[in-house]
């Protein structure tokens, strides 16, 4: 409509107050910025490695310090690997099980991030990442007898889970996948393994939640999940830090396995503060039957290279990508998926909405590849994209590689603006410009709300009303 | 030893492992005998269209063309490559086509080459206020194909249509890149791409819709759809929407693979071989885009071209 921009009024940034704190590192240990094999070793003897993941660690750094830069994505100029602590570990005696022995800052954090209260109202398990140490990690009781392990994956490394970590552990993601996968391989710390028997339902969410309160700072958490056959599993993870003038990487990986008939949902709400490189990596593979359902809101970093992938291995195995991105001021945001069709009959559905608001670049960025051992294969891949403005921008850059004839693959994309006619009719209810814009993106958005347990879609929507609020101006 | 250039680039790369960022040939390199062919339409009356004729038996691997039309002026433009000998050849076509105001040019390329050819067929078109570029492309035989159509859309108004039509057989290798620059406001493009692949063959296509700041109210479609007759193909489609303007509309849809069952089922129920149903399925892709072409001359290559298209076993 004409003379809509001119009438657009100005309002306030967002407040991100419930994000926007942090606590004193005080007593922190933390080793030297930078990366060195000395770096490398002492976490190495922070972690009591095993002699094996001590040389992994090494060689990774090997591999990182020669693998060159990717050259196709957003500029990561502003990431200095010589300014970035690799591991801080907070002062704490070791992961508790109980809150109530967290220390009084990490748990106040927690607190105020509601996580605690998520763990008694609506989950199974929950694992709390402070900086680079897995702080806290429970699971209820009837879910524990049940056989499902779930616990800090250094934990796994020593005891009786020892093989089965070393069996899986960055196979999926080797360290020569791309360079920050093999800085992951050399500083990773914390983060959990998850395993569930065969036929095991677990009914509730598992939870891991990743705080970085450290400036300048990495995460490196690896999570390793298998779920056996015939067995189902919900994940959920979320994170969050301050916002610093100085970089934070995260650089973590996931690792999911999901044997024969067994099936995964994945879900996750990343919230990383606008001064933060979000470089993680995300890869399960699926066997024969099996199922793994990804949800994605992506609503924070400064930079994000983030392609949750799906390896289709057995016969009839599926996936599942719901997606979400928002990229507002300051944010490069390059998110999408992967699949890899390498077996008979299966299928992949890939479903994703961006929003690119105040400068924000939002890229969509896929691939689905099918390989000659696929056939009887579908795809079907729909992006959409919302620019609210005219100073944002938002790509849209999906390939698909295909070697076999019996297959259906289908895509579509879209892109554009919101309808000024939709506008106009919620104006016409008595809705604000403000509050009709909102509506129409959270509903845009509305593919990953619907797909999250209720408090974590209310979380969702509150993210983007907090965005949404000074999308006028 | 020639140098090697990276050709049919795309505007925003991708993933590197995919080995779609473009295409790395040896520099076919001009000289001072290349001389550049110029022609000018002025005026909407045209009693014939310009043919340009590309001589495949000859020594020349270098063909840049300007083409000048005019402000308020029409022209038809015919550019086919047929060649029926077996040597071993490579050319290179580029044309530099500038269409002034509210001006109209239809061009049309067919292609029918051995399959020992390489050709790369090269267009690049500057659009003016008003200004309309239709291109109507059918490949049918050839050995390496690479194909790339680059439209400035300067001009507010201006607007570029592509139909593409190919049929793959006998190891050939396609490579089309076609890409709209919307800069002028209300600009439009459509890329409408139809193809028919059989074993051993190769193709990548890659379309791009990009909406530059300030083509507010531009519109931008892309469409592919090819129907893999058998395994032993190598399918790649990479179709990008880039943009950073608000006020525009974009949109694109693929559908790559076999035959729906539904359709199979129809047909086979009113006593179609399966055989028959894919000859005429394929058929029908090629015929719709060649129907676009008013030369009489033009189309009939198409139409009666050698059409045992059938699935290979």
């Amino acid at each position: 409509m004409a003379g809509t921009n001119e009438e657009k009024t100005y309002v306030e940034d967002i407040d991100r107050s419930i994000y926007d704190f942090r606590y004193d590192e005080n007593n922190a240990y933390k080793v030297d910025e930078g990366l060195t094999p000395e770096i490398v070793r002492t976490i190495s003897e922070e972690k009591n490695d095993p002699e094996w993941m001590r040389d992994f660690r090494l060689k990774s750094l090997e591999i990182f310090n020669n693998t060159e830069m990717v050259d196709w994505g957003p500029s990561i100029e502003g990431l200095d690997m010589n300014n970035i602590v690799t591991y801080v570990r907070p002062d704490t005696d070791r992961m508790q099980t109980d809150w109530e022995d967290v220390p009084e800052d990490i748990k106040d954090t927690f607190e105020r991030l509601g996580i605690p209260q998520a763990e008694r109202e609506s989950l199974a398990g929950v694992g709390a990442q402070y900086d680079s140490e897995l702080v806290y990690h429970n699971v209820r009781k009837d879910v524990e007898e049940l056989g499902v392990i779930y616990t800090d994956i250094e934990s796994a490394i020593h005891g009786e889970y020892a093989d089965m970590i070393r069996d899986h552990f960055m196979k999926l993601v080797p360290p020569t996948d791309h360079k920050f996968a093999a800085l992951h391989g050399a500083v990773w710390s914390g983060g959990s393994f998850v395993y569930v028997p065969p036929g095991v339902k677990v009914e509730i969410p598992l939870q891991s939640y990743f705080r970085l309160n450290a400036a300048g700072a990495g995460q490196f958490e690896h999570t390793l999940i298998i779920v056996d056959e015939g067995a189902d599993l919900h994940f959920i993870e979320g994170c969050s830090a301050p916002k610093y003038n100085v970089a934070n990487l995260h650089a973590g990986c996931v690792e999911l396995y999901v044997r024969e008939n067994a099936k995964l949902r994945y879900s996750t709400i990343e919230n990383w503060s606008k001064n933060m490189y979000n470089l993680n990596t995300k890869r399960c593979k699926v066997e024969k039957g099996g199922k793994v359902e990804w949800v994605s809101g992506s609503f924070g970093s400064h930079v994000s290279y983030l392609y949750p992938m799906s390896i289709l291995a057995g016969d009839g195995a599926r996936a599942e990508f719901t997606g979400v991105t928002f990229a507002g001021e300051g944010q490069n945001l390059d998110t999408g998926t992967k699949v890899l069709h390498n077996a008979p009959n299966t299928s992949s559905y890939i479903n994703t909405r961006s929003i690119s608001k105040s400068g924000g670049i939002s890229t969509f960025r896929s691939s689905v590849v099918v390989s000659e051992k696929a056939k009887g294969s579908k795809s079907a891949v729909s992006c959409q994209s919302l620019m609210l403005d005219d100073i944002s921008r938002s790509d849209t850059i999906p390939a698909m590689d295909v070697h076999t004839g019996d297959v259906d693959i289908g895509h579509e994309a879209r892109i554009g603006r919101i309808s000024e006619d939709s506008v106009f009719y919620l104006m016409s209810r008595g809705l604000s410009e403000e509050e009709a814009r909102a509506l129409i993106v959270s509903g845009f958005a509305d593919n990953v709300g619907k797909e999250l347990p209720l408090e974590y879609a209310v979380e969702m929507n509150n993210l983007i009303r907090l965005e949404m609020k000074g999308s006028i101006g | 030893m020639s140098e090697q250039v990276l050709i049919n680039k795309l505007p925003a790369p991708t993933f590197r492992w995919l080995k779609m960022n473009g295409s790395l040939v040896d520099e076919i390199p001009s000289d001072e005998t290349d001389e550049v062919a110029r022609f000018t339409k002025t005026g909407r009356e045209q009693d014939e269209p310009l043919r340009i004729v590309v001589d495949f038996e000859g020594d020349k691997t270098n063909y840049p063309i300007e083409i000048e039309v005019e402000d308020e002026s029409d022209g038809d433009i015919i550019l086919n490559y047929l060649s029926e000998g077996d040597s071993v050849r490579r050319l290179q076509t580029a044309v530099e086509l500038n269409i002034g105001k509210n001006s109209k040019v239809t061009m049309v390329q067919v292609q029918l080459l051995p399959k020992e050819t390489e050709l790369r067929n090269f267009i690049h078109a500057n659009l003016a206020d008003g200004a309309s570029f239709e291109l109507i492309q059918v490949v049918l035989s050839g050995g390496k194909t690479y194909i790339e159509c680059t439209s400035e859309l300067k001009g507010a108004k201006s607007r570029v249509h592509i139909e593409h039509a190919y049929l793959l057989r006998d190891s050939h290798d396609l490579d089309i890149n076609y890409v709209a620059n919307h800069y002028g406001k209300k600009t439009d493009s459509e890329m409408n791409v139809y193809g028919v692949m059989t074993e051993g063959t190769r193709k990548i296509f890659r379309g791009t819709i990009d909406f530059k700041k300030g083509c507010a109210g531009a519109v931008g479609n892309e469409k592919e759809d090819v129907l893999l007759l058998d395994d032993g193909v190598s399918n790649q489609t990479i179709p990008l929407i880039l943009c950073a303007e608000e006020d525009v509309e974009g949109n694109h849809g693929a559908s790559l693979g076999k035959l729906s069952e539904d359709v199979m089922f129809y047909l086979k129920s009113r006593g179609m071989s399966e055989e028959h149903i894919y000859q005429m399925m394929a058929r029908a892709r090629i015929e719709a885009v060649a129907a676009l072409i008013k030369d009489e001359e033009t189309r009939a290559i198409v139409i009666g071209g050698d059409r045992n298209i059938g699935k290979s076993n």
